[in-house]
């Protein structure tokens, strides 16, 4: 039985749908990530999930019991806020404390020796009396997390925590946040627009895109078996060629790119998304740099493209060579460097790595707002 | 937790169910209580006499008698005869104010604050009684220059709270660079400063206008027999001579001084007036 | 031009030079010019005024052959009718303090966060406020006067036989302060409601506070100072007030403030008026010092976020 029971959820703002039937599971123990550009709608789903929106229409269960048109202070969810929201009023132990004595589950002295624990559990031990003003951004950060895991709630929300901290910062807590979930095996619900901290802690992670839910997977899967262009594009990088289809049969698929054929032959059900394609229809081939080999010789890989090194940069663990080829630019991550710039190189890749969605656009040319690879160009 | 029905509870249900909704009803109803008198005010201005509410046949009567009363009109006069001045001379002082806090870092900035700030705290009749003291242990006639010093007093805080903000927020590196090509400060000031803070100067004048025009308690004891503004006589009307002409009077007075205010808060957005 | 006026103009000149060249040669010159205007009409009419106020109430009259005397001071405390006339100011002042922070807090509560059109509802609460006190006054003695509105509405309504007054007691001098008084009060109660962070109030429902207990635990708390500025400056000119007392109270309530009035412009009893004036000119300081000690924010910086 799920913790969390998400169930064709539809949240509409008078004609705005920022939340279209969406429906997902989150159980017990799991770190799960809403991760989507700004404008998904994953805020509005942290806030249907909290208590302080209701939706339009569907489900909201939590343990089992509706909880659609439960009021915030009756859930037992408790979020941390992305600007922290810690009162200053009160002092750090107070402010930990405050859910606490809402729940009147403890005596005084028990909550006192509980939030010290915890306060030790995230290294702030004896910072009981300080008033939250004099903290630094990722002491201000513990704090908050402590103040909502001390209730001991089936769920803590996250709503972009670590969007203002600093690189290093972020990378530090995004690892104190794993072991603190898997130490108190709490479930995590974190809310990003930020792949890297999704990847980077989440056992699933739910894409949403304009409302809806584009893939639900590990990281691994949403990486290595993106069901869109959007997925694909989203997470990590990624090279795109725009290519058409010349031919459709029954078992074989034709594609054809500007610059004269991709000389591969592939089943239909290689496209993806699951579209139905027909001759003349646009799709995108797309590859991930890490996923081309590149060859002085020619392969029998299922897809290959002769082109000359333009670029090369050293990255420490990796090599990164921009390749010019008929269809365009391409990125490619390889562990070698043997290649200088204009040498001629083969690069390929295996029908497995390789990628095909239907494209979104009429004219060949991808549009995607998240791209984090240079993809091909007309 | 869900489901638990302790009386707290239920309240806290209620409070969050139904809270929005008793919130705005109550809004309205002071909204009404702040504007209804008001209403009541501007209707009776065309009733034939001061005791039939609501006015069974509606007339401009009182209009015309007020257009007629030369101790009306007269008062009216007086009372620009005072403001105009007194919004030159308040609004000048509130400058120098201004300039002095912005510019300048002086043992006693503070003290100066509170200072002009003072007469807005005091209450009137007091500050009322000291200035009929002091002229008369001076032996200074009341009339019009005891007034127009009243009022400059009275005015000088909101002169000062206004300008204050405009002058802080102005960027002086402008006059630097000004003077840097060969202004002079006059030059500079006539150029530079006076255009940028031109909302705020014309936003406190408006502001000391109605003030002074509407200035009653100082008025009413520095006065003496001769000077009455228009407040001054409409208190010996409510005093002494009820009809709805004081009615029009009212509503001429709301109608000067509502639109000036907009036109000052306009000027200056709600927010500086409120102080944020 | 002739020569001479060439020169006179010259020799003016040299001399405006010669001036500005002294100013700006030191800050302190410059400072001394810009502010020597403002700073002595203010002393010389303001706080000179005043303190020949303390001075008149410890003498038995103006002028030279005034001899310093306690007698001001001792008739107030002697008399009974004054202490009643303080008491009767304090708790008119205390009642108008009360209705007027508990109504404005919710109005300003109500602008903050249950509306949408805030700078359009704060000119509502705001604009009566700047029409002449007296009109505003007036207006209720329109609608409170024997055969006023209040009283044509209850007879319309059958609530009444006759028509009937509700001037002259100290619920009509009430409502007029509550009149007056109100959108003062809202400014302050807004600013801190407005400067109040929304996320903390959602995190304390969050943490499982309900909406009064959010209210009790987080609201007020960050907002004190704002009321303790309203309180304060509802009070002060409550005190010393006498135009509302004597247009809706008549002769029914008296007040310190009318009084003094009377003392000054009836009795000539200029002395013992301005004993009063220094009365209430004590309440005043020492509801100031309470008001700073206590902590009161005019501009509404506390409830910021951490």
């Amino acid at each position: 039985m799920p913790l969390l029971d998400f169930d064709g959820i539809t949240k509409e703002y008078g004609d705005l749908i920022a939340v279209n039937d969406c429906s997902f599971e989150v159980f017990d123990g799991e770190f799960v990530s809403i991760l989507g550009p700004s404008g998904s709608g994953k805020s509005t789903m942290l806030r249907m999930i909290s208590g302080f929106e209701s939706p339009t229409e569907g489900i909201i269960k939590l343990e089992a019991e509706d909880m659609t048109d439960v009021p915030p202070f009756e859930r037992e969810t408790n979020m941390v806020f992305q600007d922290l929201a810690l009162f200053p009023h009160l002092t750090v132990a107070e402010n930990i404390e405050y859910g606490l004595k809402n729940k009147e589950d403890l005596p005084p002295d028990e909550r006192e020796a509980k939030i010290e624990e915890m306060l030790e559990m995230v290294q702030l031990g004896g910072y009981a009396d300080r008033n939250p003003k004099e903290l630094s951004g990722g002491e201000q950060q513990r704090v908050a997390l402590v103040r909502a895991l001390v209730n001991e709630p089936a769920m803590v929300l996250f709503d972009e925590p670590l969007a203002s901290l600093d690189r290093q910062l972020r990378q530090h807590m995004q690892v104190e946040l794993q072991r603190i979930q898997d130490k108190t095996d709490t479930t995590f619900l974190y809310v990003t627009h930020d792949q890297e901290v999704a990847m980077a802690t989440s056992d699933r992670m739910i894409l949403l895109r304009d409302g809806e839910i584009e893939q639900i997977g590990s990281a691994r899967e949403l990486y290595e078996d993106p069901a869109s262009q959007f997925v694909a594009n989203f997470i990590g990088d990624v090279n795109t060629i725009p290519a058409t289809v010349r031919d459709v049969s029954d078992s074989a698929l034709d594609l054809t790119t500007h610059a004269g054929d991709l000389d591969v032959s592939l089943s239909p059900d290689m496209i993806y998304d699951g579209a139905a394609v027909s001759a003349g229809d646009l799709v995108n081939v797309c590859v991930r740099p890490h996923n081309v080999t590149l060859a002085t010789e020619k392969s029998s890989a299922e897809f290959s493209l002769r082109g000359e090194v333009k670029n090369r940069i050293y990255k420490g663990n990796d090599v990164r060579y921009m390749i010019d080829t008929p269809v365009g630019n391409l990125t490619v991550d390889s562990d070698t460097a043997a290649f200088d710039i204009d040498d001629t190189v083969h690069a390929t890749w295996s029908r497995a790595d390789g990628h095909i969605f239907a494209s979104e656009d009429t004219d060949g040319t991808v549009t995607e707002d998240n791209q984090p690879t240079l993809s091909v160009e007309q | 937790m869900t489901g638990d029905n302790s009386l707290y509870e239920r309240l806290e249900r209620l409070a969050y169910a139904r809270g929005r909704t008793a919130g705005r009803s109550g809004m309205a109803l002071v909204f009404a209580y702040l504007w209804i008198p008001i209403f009541v005010l501007v209707v009776m201005s065309f009733a034939q006499d001061i005791f039939s509410f609501p006015p069974t046949d509606p007339t401009l009567e009182w209009y015309v008698t007020f257009l007629n009363n030369d101790d009306a009109i007269g008062s009216i006069v007086t009372s620009l005869k005072l403001a105009l001045p007194v919004t030159v001379v308040s609004v000048l002082l509130g400058l120098l104010t201004a300039f002095a806090v912005d510019r300048y870092d002086f043992a006693g900035k503070q003290y100066l604050q509170i200072l002009t700030t003072l007469p807005l705290i005091v209450p009137l009749v007091i500050v009322g009684v000291a200035l009929v003291l002091f002229f008369g242990a001076l032996n200074v006639r009341t009339g019009y220059w005891t007034v127009f010093v009243a009022h400059v007093i009275r005015t000088i805080p909101f002169a000062t709270l206004i300008i204050i903000p405009t002058v802080v927020s102005f960027d002086e590196t402008l006059e630097e660079a000004s003077m840097d090509l060969g202004s002079t400060e006059i030059q500079t000031f006539k150029k530079v400063t006076l255009p940028n803070i031109v909302p705020g100067i014309i936003a406190s004048s408006l502001l000391v206008f109605t003030i002074s025009f509407n200035e009653f308690v100082f008025t009413f004891f520095v006065k003496g027999p001769g000077t009455t503004t228009l407040p001054t006589y409409i208190w010996s009307r409510v005093r002494f001579g009820l009809t709805p002409e004081v009615n029009v009077m009212s509503t001429v007075f709301i109608v000067v001084a509502g639109t000036l205010i907009l036109l000052a808060a306009y000027l200056t957005q709600v927010e500086d007036i409120t102080g944020r | 031009m002739s020569s001479s006026q060439l020169s006179n103009s010259g020799a003016l000149s040299t001399q405006l030079h010669r001036f500005a060249e002294y100013v700006r040669g030191r800050r302190r010159r410059s400072l001394a010019l810009i502010i020597g205007a403002p700073v002595l009409a203010l002393l010389t009419f303001f706080v000179l005024p005043l303190l020949s106020m303390l001075w008149l109430s410890l003498h038995t009259e103006t002028g030279a052959s005034g001899e310093f005397t306690l007698a001001n001071y001792q008739q107030l405390i002697a008399s009974t009718t004054y202490l009643e006339i303080l008491k009767t100011t304090l708790v008119l002042t205390v009642e108008t303090t009360v209705i007027v922070t508990v109504v404005g807090y919710v109005l300003a509560y109500g602008i903050v966060r249950l509306s949408t059109r805030t700078n359009l509802l704060l000119l509502l609460v705001i604009l009566p406020f700047w029409t002449n006190y007296i009109i505003r006054m007036y207006a209720w003695i329109n609608i409170l006067q024997p055969d006023g509105a209040l009283s044509s509405i209850l007879m319309s309504l059958g609530l009444l036989a006759e028509p009937t007054g509700f001037l002259y007691n100290r619920a009509a001098v009430l409502v007029g302060f509550v009149y007056v008084w109100l959108p003062l009060a809202v400014l302050p109660f807004y600013a801190s409601l407005n400067n109040l962070d929304e996320d903390l109030i959602e995190a304390a429902m969050d943490l499982g506070s309900g909406p009064i207990k959010t209210f009790l635990t987080v609201t007020l708390p960050l907002t004190k100072g704002g009321i303790i500025a309203g309180i304060t400056l509802v009070a002060i000119p409550t005190f010393g007030s006498f135009i509302t007392p004597v247009l809706l109270g008549g002769t029914n309530v008296t007040m310190i403030g009318v009084v003094i009035e009377r003392q000054f412009n009836e009795a000539f009893n200029w002395p013992l008026g301005s004993a009063l004036g220094m009365v209430v000119t004590a309440f005043v300081i020492l509801m100031l010092a309470l008001s700073t000690k206590l902590g009161a924010d005019l501009l509404g910086t506390e409830g910021e976020a951490q």
